[in-house]
């Protein structure tokens, strides 16, 4: 199948072609994924997380103005509903709605299970968790989804001199933890 | 100067974590868990699928004659077919329909049902009422001077 452009794509799923929409959604659920995944640090609420996001731009998409780039408008959805997750299960957390076998459960369906550098990429997970969230999210999208600044800015809306702050202090902080542990 | 030594440090902590993030970048992309994320966007999108689908789904000859023959039980319901239809019947109301006769029905068993259980209370009512008749024919014969008495004592609390 021939490239499509990510806007011909939401043209033509909101002329009603479903297809369309399942292309989008193959070309950035692992995006989405991953991303959630390093702001939250585990497989099932990253899971749940992408599937959210997906139903939102089902739900969304007529709401895209062309204004932007189409992956721009998703990462915006992507990092504001994790963001959001994060702050409900903070709340959660003060409740002590978790228990062990939600822990455990979590840890059984993992995609990492399989992988054999799985303690590399858990170690770097854990080191990403004692970040900030700006940090973070910034730390995420500059060296793992190598975005420019001038993406970061327009996807969480700072200005690029305060997202090089907080790069900069991520990376020294990651480079510290990660040496640390050797 | 200090602009191009925090560019030189940032440069340097990426050169010395590039190796160790390499691993994590690795498995982002890899083909390893493409199975997976086609069973998250199947889950995704079946659960779309679920929340547009309606309750109940009719195809629309079917629904068409579910019309015609709920319109016609009711239509049968309303109209007595055995019965010939003439306005010089003189027992119009309760013979042409149905309807009628039923609630004709229902209306005497009503009133019927009433007149049993208000019976004690009616039959009260009855006496209090032509007590109060006899009392008023009673005032009606009395003198003035009688009367005046009467009206006196009412007055001074002396009847009460």
């Amino acid at each position: 199948m021939d490239f499509v452009e990510d806007k011909d794509l939401v043209k033509e799923f909101l002329n009603g072609n479903e297809i369309a929409f399942r292309t989008i959604v193959d070309r950035y659920s692992k995006k989405i994924y991953w991303h959630a995944r390093g702001m939250l640090n585990n497989h099932f609420d990253a899971d749940e997380v992408t599937q959210e996001v997906i139903i939102v731009l089902y739900k969304k998409l007529h709401t895209f103005n062309f204004n932007s780039a189409l992956y721009t408008w998703i990462y915006r959805i992507t990092s504001t509903r994790t963001l959001n997750f994060i702050r409900k299960k903070k709340i959660k957390e003060l409740f002590s709605i978790f228990d062990e076998k939600y822990d455990n459960l979590k840890s059984e369906s993992d995609i990492l299970n399989n992988f054999e550098h799985k303690d590399e990429i858990e170690r770097i997970e854990k080191a990403l968790q004692k970040l900030p969230i700006k940090q973070r999210e910034v730390f995420i999208m500059k060296s793992f989804e190598e975005m420019s600044y001038k993406e970061i800015s327009e996807i969480t809306g700072k200005s690029v001199g305060g997202l090089k702050a907080n790069y900069f202090h991520a990376l020294k902080k990651i480079t510290e933890l990660l040496n640390e542990k050797e | 100067m200090k602009k191009n030594n925090k560019f030189e440090e940032i440069e340097l902590l990426e050169q010395r974590l590039s190796q160790k993030l390499e691993v994590y970048k690795s498995y982002k992309n890899s083909q390893n868990n493409n199975t997976y994320f086609d069973s998250i966007s199947s889950i995704a999108l079946s659960k779309i699928d679920k929340k547009n689908k309606p309750f109940f789904q009719f195809n629309p000859s079917v629904a068409y004659a579910m019309v015609f023959i709920i319109s016609f039980i009711v239509s049968y319901q309303l109209f007595n077919f055995n019965e010939s239809f003439t306005f010089f019947n003189s027992n119009f109301y309760f013979s042409e329909t149905t309807i009628w006769i039923e609630e004709e029905e229902y209306l005497s068993s009503v009133l019927d049902e009433e007149i049993d259980l208000d019976y004690v209370n009616y039959i009260q009512n009855e006496i209090e009422y032509s007590s109060s008749r006899f009392i008023i024919n009673d005032i009606n014969q009395l003198s003035d001077r009688e009367l005046d008495e009467v009206y006196e004592n009412i007055k001074n609390k002396k009847i009460f």
